[in-house]
């Protein structure tokens, strides 16, 4: 497939993170299964942050455990190549995964309540992960924890290697677990919805955050809310039940959405809607997982539905850097004067 | 509110819900011992003569009406005077603390061979509780759950010191002899621990901290010792409590098929004799025990668990 979402100044460098054809699938007893990601491709430069956007239950989460072999059985990789520097991943054994996780790629789950060990302090997950990684002793491996603990912004950080997750508060402990996530410097972090569990005040701090931190290796930053895509990401790709329906550089998606779905969702949300005029959710609900995909999946809740949307769109190039999978794409021109 | 005035204040509370739990027993005790017959009879035998009878009944106090013999009993509790022991002219509860260090013995032994036995069954078996073989133990589990554990005992002395004469099956008689009695009084508890134990891992396993630790790289066996094990343990703690009440009325059978010297086999001995002071005594000083070990799991507890611990920062 071609190389359809790089931005050309970009285009020389290889790819950390490249992912292609990637389908996802639950088997069902009485059919074949369920495809959950559905062909999709993706790639993340070093410094730059990828946003997948799209609604729950798209499929974005599947495919960022698949980037980790995490894949929650009874799904599994149906076809595809996810390789890192190069090297193919999908094909890796147990062993040869746990080498990559935690090391070359980290991740930061969405809530710090839960995902956090009640019975561990900070200092022992942290130090745990840093010498499962590293040849260090104890010690190098309490400061290396505390210099994560420094780099996410934790005050008192070498206080805080005792404290336990319930402890801390909401936001502290989203910041221990992108200290977690990047204590072994890893080449790609994977953030899935890590602010969606938080209040808004701190929502805006662990953005700053992640943006210094994930701009630092490369960065996927997958979230439902194309307002927290915008702040932080370089490039957006948007996932509509299992598939990718529109890339870009996060600007000029913003300035001009061309798939349908992305302009409902850009209208949507707050900060980017004109003032007077009412928000405009999209209606309907998406599809459920299905074996096969034959019309768009978009179509019965698009207002520009065609005979030709019958036929499932591919995703196509229309200008450096740009692409989208749709019959009728909305008019280049930016259809919202106020997007900006 | 202080912390120490709050640790005062679940003191206070903690020794009235003693006081009042002892005052329930034993009044209940001393009147449902009463029904069970005479023990003055039962001292001088079917034939003895009426007039020793009533000797005996004067001598004890068995002549008073009952409301009075209540009264006496209360006053004298006040002070642990539970009187003598009807058989063996000695206080009762000398006779019941004299017997407490060989249950003790047992029940820790006990304690220790379910601890051996249950963490790894229950930590191997809550880790992938849907595989087949895992499937297959689960249900020996289950099975041997619904046994009565003095039947383990019995098939313990049929193959250990009837077929096979490795092991005696009498007393206490050093360390061989305390080998078959703590098995049988662990298989009360076996089962239990080990179905507690391995449900606890297996819902531990599917908690979000679970993945976390995956995606820094965590191994199966690291998942396992280091995540979800301690999070199951501190579940299991709680139930130590009532396990420990449990295990007390197991030592009874426990003591009795093994003529282990312990006080349960004296309690069992004292009802069927009708000796009131002993059996008083006995249940009195288990209440106690069971209040105790109750109140050292809080503790315990409070601990080992980070969320109850103070913060101290
Ligand atoms: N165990 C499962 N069996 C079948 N389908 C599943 C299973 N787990 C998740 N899915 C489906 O996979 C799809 C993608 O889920 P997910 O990646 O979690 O979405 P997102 O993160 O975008 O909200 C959803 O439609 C969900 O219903
Ligand atoms: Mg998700």
């Amino acid at each position: 497939m071609a190389d359809t979402n790089t931005p050309p100044d970009a285009r020389t460098e290889a790819p950390l993170l490249e992912i292609r054809g990637l389908r996802i699938g639950f088997p069902r007893p009485d059919g074949p299964p369920l495809v959950v990601v559905d062909g999709v491709d993706l790639s993340i430069r070093q410094g730059e942050i990828l946003g997948l956007v799209g609604e729950s239950g798209s499929g974005k989460s599947m495919l960022a455990l698949a980037a980790m072999g995490l894949v929650p059985a009874p799904g599994y990789v149906m076809a595809g190549d996810i390789r890192l520097d190069g090297r193919d991943l999908v094909t890796l054994s147990e062993r040869e995964w746990q080498k990559v996780r935690g090391r070359t790629l980290g991740m930061v789950f969405q809530d710090p309540m839960t995902g956090l060990n009640p019975v561990r302090s900070v200092g022992a997950l942290l130090g745990e992960s840093v010498r499962r990684h590293q040849k260090v002793g104890p010690e190098e491996a309490a400061a290396i924890s505390e210099a994560a603990l420094k780099a996410v912004g934790i005050p008192a950080a070498r206080e805080r290697l005792a404290a336990f997750p319930h402890q801390l508060s909401g936001g502290l402990r989203q910041r221990v677990m992108i200290a977690l996530a990047l204590v072994n410097r890893p080449r790609v972090i994977i953030a899935d919805e890590p602010t969606t569990a938080l209040d808004a005040t701190i929502q805006a701090q662990i953005l700053d955050l992640l943006r210094d931190r994930l701009h630092e290796a490369g960065g996927l930053m997958i979230t439902h809310d194309l307002g927290v895509a915008a702040e932080i990401c370089d490039r957006i790709a948007v996932i509509y039940h299992g598939r990718i329906v529109e890339t870009g550089r996060t600007r000029d998606v913003l300035a001009a959405p061309r798939h349908p779905y992305t302009a409902g969702l850009l209208a949507a949300v707050p900060r980017f809607h004109g003032r007077g005029t009412r928000l405009i959710p999209i209606r309907g609900a998406p599809p459920g997982p299905v074996s096969e995909r034959v019309e768009c999946s978009f179509r019965p809740r698009c207002a520009k539905a065609a005979p030709e949307c019958a036929a499932a769109p591919a995703l196509e190039a229309i200008a450096p850097g740009r692409s989208v999978a749709c019959h009728h794409p909305v008019a280049a021109a930016p259809a919202r004067e106020d997007a900006q | 509110m202080t912390r120490s005035s709050a640790i005062r204040d679940a003191m206070l509370k903690r020794v009235t819900e003693l006081a009042v739990l002892l005052f329930a027993i034993t009044t209940l005790l001393f009147f449902l011992l009463r029904l069970g017959g005479d023990p003055a009879m039962i001292m001088a035998g079917d034939e003895a003569d009426p007039e020793v009878v009533a000797l005996i009944r004067a001598r004890y106090g068995l002549d008073q009406p009952l409301i009075v013999q209540y009264l006496r009993y209360l006053g004298a509790m006040l002070t642990l005077d539970f009187g003598e022991s009807l058989r063996a002219s000695r206080s009762a509860l000398g006779l019941v603390l004299e017997r407490l260090w060989s249950t003790l013995l047992l029940a820790l032994l006990a304690l220790l061979i379910t601890a051996v036995l249950s963490i790894p069954l229950g930590a191997w078996l809550g880790y992938r509780p849907d595989s087949g073989d895992r499937k297959a133990v689960n249900a020996v589990v289950f099975v041997l759950q619904g046994i009565p554990g003095y039947i383990a005992g019995l098939l313990l002395i049929q193959l250990f010191v009837v077929e096979l004469r490795w092991l005696t099956s009498i007393g206490n008689q050093g360390i061989s002899s305390w080998i078959l009695p703590s098995l049988t009084l662990a298989s009360f508890l076996v089962p239990k621990m080990v179905r507690v134990i391995s449900a606890n891992v297996s819902e531990a396993m599917r908690e979000d901290y679970i993945r976390t630790a995956r995606a820094t790289g965590a191994s199966g066996p690291e998942l396992l010792l280091r995540h979800a094990l301690p999070n199951a343990l501190l579940g299991a703690t709680a139930l130590i409590g009532t396990q420990f009440a449990f295990l007390m009325s197991g030592s009874l059978i426990t003591e009795v098929i093994f003529a282990w010297p312990g006080f349960g086999a004296l309690l069992v001995a004292s009802v069927t004799r009708l000796d009131f002071p002993v059996v008083q005594a006995a249940v009195f000083v288990i209440a106690v025990l069971v209040f105790l070990v109750n109140a050292g799991t809080d503790i315990l507890f409070n601990l080992i668990d980070p969320r109850l611990r103070r913060q101290t920062t």
